[in-house]
């Protein structure tokens, strides 16, 4: 019996399903960080809504089209004001940006801490994955449609009250 | 020995009835006494008739200050969403419009960031020569399958046009259009739209007017599976006018909903 030992296991090893054949991407997991100072970690994290994750996305996606970028990208967005310099140098004024779906919305991360006001926050890291189009008229080609797919990273802060 | 343990059933009762007495007498204790100057913030009585009438209402502020909710009571509390940053941006596929060095012209495929607009990677203007005289304007090409505006979602098309008089080649992503001689339409999970790992591309010649059908393989039609591995296939097809063209493609997959179509050779047979 034990001399069958290795066949028996490299017979299993042969027989496992075809599914887990499939080739996969490789997609970077995204994981909780440390804690920014002041702030500890929430014991048990209430997820954010789904649909206020979306909105949240929608009011980004707004910022580009309108030209207030700045207002939403984090200060430690890398490269942030390369991308504010390109917005004004690449970007039509009649840019417009179209959110054609969100998926994968999830809470990877959430911490408390007491804001400016003096109010308790919190700090959630929400990850999702959205499905755009930039669409605007091109002098020379006529109208244009850019479609993508990215995975967006969002800091949502939300205030407490009883 | 069977005595023993209704012994030590009744020794516990007596322990817990002790501790509960005794809790109740320590609390009876703590209650009796004059717990306020236990407090940091009162004063005591002989402190309290020095103070003036100011002193006395900050410490009336002080002790109206109720502490902020925490997120980790059970407590139900309201939450408003007071500020949305957006901190990263991981581009999975065509267009990432916050692009550092161009939110326009740029586009990922196979993960790759390439600072080319997405149009024009797919689409038949000029620019990308992937389209033009003869069949070498599609050889070579890859392009990356694109939704339809109005097809169901997730169906994605990659068409290739070939007019059969010129030989002139288009290939690009996108809706179907009239004219398409070969269309690569991703069909995922048998039409119900979902991914259970069964979804394939299929391919096949179309048009409103059929120009070009499939010959070999027999039966005008071919399903693969790109999301197992990248898949090379290859298609003889005949136009109306008689002409051979025996094209040779590779299916590649992009994640696990989307692929791209490189068109390795065409040749007249």
């Amino acid at each position: 019996m034990q001399r069958l030992a290795p066949f028996i296991i490299l017979g299993g090893l042969l027989a496992s399903p075809a599914s887990a054949q499939d080739i996969r991407g490789f997609r970077a997991i995204a994981t909780p960080e440390a804690t920014p100072e002041g702030t500890v970690p929430v014991e048990t994290p209430q997820v954010i809504d789904a649909q206020a994750a979306k909105a949240a996305a929608e009011d980004v996606m707004a910022a580009w089209a309108d030209g207030q970028l700045d207002d939403v990208l984090a200060p430690d967005f890398q490269d942030r004001q390369r991308l504010l310099d390109s917005m004004i140098e690449d970007v039509p004024q009649d840019a417009e940006i179209r959110v054609l779906g969100i998926r994968g919305v999830q809470t990877v991360q959430q911490f408390q801490g007491t804001g400016a006001s003096g109010r308790t926050e919190i700090t959630s890291i929400v990850s999702l994955t959205a499905d755009t189009q930039i669409e605007f008229n091109d002098p020379a080609r006529g109208f244009r449609q850019l479609r993508g797919q990215n995975e967006f990273f969002l800091r949502i802060t939300e205030e407490l009250a009883e | 020995m069977r005595h023993q343990a209704p012994t030590r059933a009744l020794a516990v009762v007596g322990l817990l009835l002790g501790l509960a007495v005794g809790g109740a007498g320590a609390g009876a204790v703590d209650l009796s006494g004059d717990s306020r100057n236990d407090s940091p913030i009162l004063p005591t009585d002989d402190q309290f008739n020095t103070l003036s009438r100011d002193e006395v209402q900050q410490i009336l502020n002080k002790l109206n200050v109720v502490p902020p909710p925490d997120a980790n009571t059970k407590t139900e509390l309201r939450r408003v969403i007071t500020k949305v940053e957006l901190f990263r941006i991981d581009p999975k596929n065509g267009n990432n419009p916050f692009n550092t060095e161009d939110p326009i012209d740029n586009a990922t495929v196979n993960g790759i960031v390439q600072q080319v607009a997405v149009d024009d990677l797919n689409d038949n203007d000029d620019g990308n020569n992937n389209n033009g005289a003869g069949l070498d304007a599609c050889i070579g090409q890859t392009v990356q399958g694109q939704l339809s505006p109005t097809a169901p979602p997730d169906l994605r098309f990659v068409n290739m046009v070939v007019d059969p008089v010129t030989l002139d080649c288009q290939v690009f992503g996108g809706q179907s259009v009239d004219g398409a001689f070969l269309i690569f339409q991703y069909s995922p999970g048998a039409l119900d739209l979902t991914v259970q790992g069964d979804e394939t591309v299929s391919i096949f010649a179309d048009a409103t007017v059929p120009v070009w059908r499939i010959i070999d393989p027999a039966g005008g039609f071919v399903f693969i599976d790109p999301f197992v591995a990248a898949q090379t296939v290859r298609i003889v097809l005949q136009a109306n006018n008689g002409v051979i063209v025996e094209g040779t493609f590779t299916l590649t997959p992009i994640g696990f909903t989307e692929f791209s179509v490189t068109v390795v050779n065409l040749v007249v047979q």
